[in-house]
């Protein structure tokens, strides 16, 4: 099919399609640009007789068309047509929303780096597979929190998090409160025990069956009221300059690798939920793009409001273990 | 605070929090009719004084069971919070359920923010004193 096209006032072609597709990622042409073809009534602007060229997807940076102009918001390249500039930085249409909404939340138009956050491992589990993506997101957080954090994704649903979140959580707190129930005699042994106070085995294992089935539940809905409170905590601190979801994502992934520790035996869920404390201020600071200090401050805030919550979670990473010394008497409630 | 339509991506806060409000109603119900544990203070263990959220679980018990003279005298201020969430999730369902725009909140200006910050921090002090003086 071969176009025309009024450049200046002055008709030009014919030319073939691909031909015009050169011409407007050049910036010869644009959106407005009137065109003809064989078929077409009237000449009419470029959106309208071809929208599907208009809204043409960007390209990564390794097949970028001649004049198309990279995005600061998401990385992709764009037409000219389809950017707009603002604060000297090239933004396109498609990043319009969360362009707005970044700046009514946090008063800063995206960074640079934005399109440098590929995520953890576990975001690209359809490239890597399941349990490698898995492993490499536990070892990242875990091992080097900073780096893990400052190329994690802000943005792009809470799916995602939270599917890891409850994954790696319930299977690290389910097999914590198997190994310890299997080894609760032993803990039994060590404790003073009080007359009257014993717990009939077949209670504590049906408390534990009990505990180890709502583990899930139990782990979304203190996920988002956690990082409700993180999120509220920061508020008051100053230190929100990203939306709610980039306060629960930070919150799923620091926290659902801290609760794999919880298989140690005996302290593996007090030091499982402390090492997730210190991971989730990292990666608030890298996330939030604020002081340490601050994300230090803001996680006291959220414990001292929520830790009822917290005490729940810290129970759950022992809960067996809670259960040994409360069928012991050694707990006061 | 203005009333609009969700934009592309963005998060659905009134679903979110509806069902993070239905899901712990369920949840304490389960817990508290299989009379599961309940998690201790780690704050009272340690110093003998209750922290700022201790009547938390109870306060829920009693709202629960329909006690909200009891469950106010608990921990005011958390009872105060669990009014909200239930006018919060009321409109919540209503603009769910009628597919209404959204109560948008705009950024508060930095003295409201400050004020807001103040009255927290004292509401919580506040309360604090409260249990401290009742020996919750």
């Amino acid at each position: 099919m071969n176009w025309y096209y009024d450049l200046g006032g002055q008709r030009q072609g014919p030319v073939p399609e691909a031909e015009l597709d050169r011409l407007l990622a050049a910036g010869t042409l644009n959106a407005n640009t009137l065109v003809w073809c064989e078929g077409m009534a009237n000449w009419a602007p470029l959106r309208e007789a071809r929208p599907a060229s208009d809204a043409a997807p960007a390209t990564t940076s390794a097949a970028v068309p001649e004049g198309w102009v990279r995005c600061t918001a998401t990385g992709r390249y764009f037409p000219p047509s389809q950017i707009v500039y603002l604060d000297g930085k090239a933004y396109s249409a498609e990043a319009k929303a969360g362009i707005v909404q970044g700046v009514m939340q946090g008063g800063e138009l995206p960074d640079d780096d934005e399109s440098l956050r590929t995520g953890p491992a576990w975001e690209q589990r359809a490239q890597l597979g399941f349990f490698k993506a898995i492993w490499e997101t536990i070892k990242a957080v875990l091992v080097d929190p900073s780096r893990a954090f400052e190329t994690m994704k802000r943005t792009g649903g809470i799916g995602t998090p939270l599917g890891f979140y409850v994954l790696v959580g319930s299977a690290g707190t389910i097999l914590a409160l198997i190994y310890n129930f299997v080894f609760q005699g032993t803990i039994q042994s060590f404790m003073p025990q009080q007359p009257g106070s014993e717990m009939v085995p077949i209670a504590q294992a049906t408390m534990t069956v009990i505990i180890a089935v709502l583990t899930p539940l139990i782990m979304i809905i203190s996920s988002f009221i956690t990082a409700g409170f993180l999120h509220l905590a920061l508020m008051i601190c100053s230190g929100a300059k990203q939306p709610f979801e980039t306060t629960y994502r930070t919150h799923c992934y620091a926290m659902g690798a801290g609760t794999v520790l919880a298989v140690i035996p005996i302290c593996g869920g007090t030091i499982g939920f402390i090492w997730g404390l210190v991971c989730m201020c990292i990666g608030l600071a890298k996330t939030h793009r604020i002081e340490t200090g601050r994300a230090v401050g803001a996680m006291f805030v959220a414990l001292i409001g929520g830790c009822v919550l917290c005490c729940t979670l810290y129970m759950l990473g022992a809960g067996a273990v809670f259960a040994a010394l409360a069928g012991s008497g050694a707990l006061k409630q | 605070m203005i009333w609009r339509r969700l934009r592309p991506g963005e998060t659905d806060h009134e679903a979110l929090w509806l069902g993070v409000s239905l899901g712990s109603l369920v949840l304490a119900k389960c817990w508290l009719w299989l009379r599961l544990p309940q998690p201790p203070c780690v704050f009272h263990a340690v110093t003998g004084c209750p922290c700022p959220t201790c009547g938390a679980t109870r306060c829920v018990r009693f709202a629960l069971g329909g006690d909200f003279g009891a469950a106010l005298a608990i921990n005011p201020l958390f009872f105060t919070i669990l009014i909200g969430i239930v006018l919060y999730d009321i409109y919540a369902a209503t603009v769910l359920a009628l597919r209404l725009p959204r109560l948008c909140a705009d950024p508060l200006p930095p003295w409201a923010g400050q004020a807001a910050r103040l009255a927290a921090g004292t509401a919580l002090a506040v309360n604090w004193a409260w249990l401290i003086w009742r020996g919750v």
